[in-house]
């Protein structure tokens, strides 16, 4: 047997193993990893976050050079702020319209892959920062409970829109790339505009 | 000495394996509802329909039949512009012959492959445009109203995202004469099932 057939027939038991049918475990996403990694995952759990840091990291790894300081610097300082704001109870939720718009802002912008000009580009990371963070507030338990799911989550934001703003600065190079970025800046601008429109009609 | 075993061993794991893997288990079935079931509804309905599946299909090949930069920007075009479609369906703004538009999709565009029509491109844009809107709002009127909206409107963009990158895969073919054929070939296909469902409507 040729060393590439051998090759096949070696990994084809695991493959196959991988494909082996299942019963499913449905379980929540946050339950039982604890306070501090509950929140690291909760912008994963709603997906408005999701699209929105979506455009945000890919937007931010789209431009070349990659400089993140910035923008990040103003998302980290914002979400900050506002993840503290939700301790005082003075906002409770956040319009999910408001953090779907700036998704839907996002996505357009990297859908055309405009070179931004400074004050956009912060603004936008200052808003969406705002708007995450008011969305996130714990609602149960109390003091030491909510300060680690509040430090979780704030981990968690940063962590995401880093890691796809590097992952995406990645595909820069050649113009395939780039462009594959700029249809997911069209997919994550029309799912905005499709969620715009559900929610104009519960209004 | 002993004798060399003619037995080949991965062959045999990989046999006995294949085995396993067909073995029949309980189904578990589950209610589906929520964010998964929003996600799996919306990405299947594009999946579900022919006359989706080819318009998709055609348009990722047409783009890779007129080249760079048609090749990215009808698949950029197409999913914005049918999201304004599927926000009319939502909004309940009525679009009269959605399904007569659907099928002329599938027929004009697998015409436009099939004969290599290569026209500039904002018609090209404006043309997969129109269409877009057609099956936006099939979309967004059907959405059942148990899924989540959100997760809905997620899947079924991912899911026309990958049809085209589908077609244009396989679009990819044309730099070779032979592939070039096939893809005709392909346009052909598209455009007689467009007519079959054309035709349907019609008579019906």
């Amino acid at each position: 047997m040729n060393y590439k057939a051998s090759m096949w027939l070696r990994w084809l038991p695991v493959a196959l193993l991988l494909a082996l049918p299942a019963s499913a475990s449905a379980h929540t996403v946050v339950s039982g990893v604890g306070d501090f990694f509950g929140g690291v995952l909760h912008p994963l759990t709603t997906p408005a976050h999701v699209l929105l840091l979506l455009g945000l990291g890919i937007y931010l790894g789209q431009q070349v050079p990659l400089k993140l300081k910035a923008s990040l610097f103003v998302f980290v300082t914002v979400s900050a702020l506002a993840l503290g704001l939700t301790t005082t109870g003075l906002v409770k939720t956040v319009p999910p319209p408001l953090i779907i718009g700036l998704a839907l802002l996002a996505g357009v912008l990297v859908a055309l892959e405009i070179p931004p000009a400074t004050w956009i580009s912060r603004g936008l990371f200052a808003l969406a920062a705002l708007a995450i963070g008011l969305d996130s507030a714990v609602e149960t338990g109390t003091g030491w409970v909510v300060v680690k799911t509040l430090l979780g989550t704030w981990t968690g934001l940063i962590i995401i829109v880093a890691d796809l703003a590097f992952y995406s600065s990645k595909f820069t190079k050649w113009q395939w790339q780039r462009v594959g970025l700029r249809v997911a800046g069209s997919w994550i601008t029309a799912a905005s505009l499709m969620i715009l429109a559900f929610a104009l009609r519960h209004s | 000495m002993n004798k060399p075993s003619t037995v080949n061993r991965p062959a045999t794991l990989s046999l006995l394996l294949l085995g396993l893997w067909f073995l029949p288990l309980t189904a578990s079935a589950h209610q589906e509802k929520g964010t998964v079931w929003g996600f799996t509804s919306g990405f299947l309905h594009p999946l579900t329909g022919l006359d989706h599946i080819t318009a998709m299909v055609a348009v990722g090949l047409w783009g890779a039949f007129l080249g760079v930069p048609a090749m990215w920007v009808l698949p950029v075009v197409f999913p914005v512009v049918m999201a304004f479609g599927g926000a009319l369906g939502v909004l309940g703004a009525p679009i009269p012959g959605v399904e007569t538009g659907i099928a002329l999709s599938s027929l004009i565009l697998g015409i436009c492959v099939a004969f290599a029509v290569r026209p500039p491109l904002w018609v090209a844009a404006v043309i997969v445009g129109t269409f877009a809107i057609f099956h936006g709002h099939a979309h967004g009127a059907e959405m059942p109203h148990a899924a989540n909206a959100m997760t809905y409107a997620i899947g079924f963009v991912i899911a026309t995202g990958l049809l085209h990158l589908c077609g244009i895969a396989f679009g990819l073919l044309v730099r070779w004469p032979w592939g070039k054929k096939l893809v005709r070939v392909g346009g052909v296909a598209i455009a007689l099932v467009g007519f079959g469902f054309l035709f349907h409507f019609i008579s019906a």
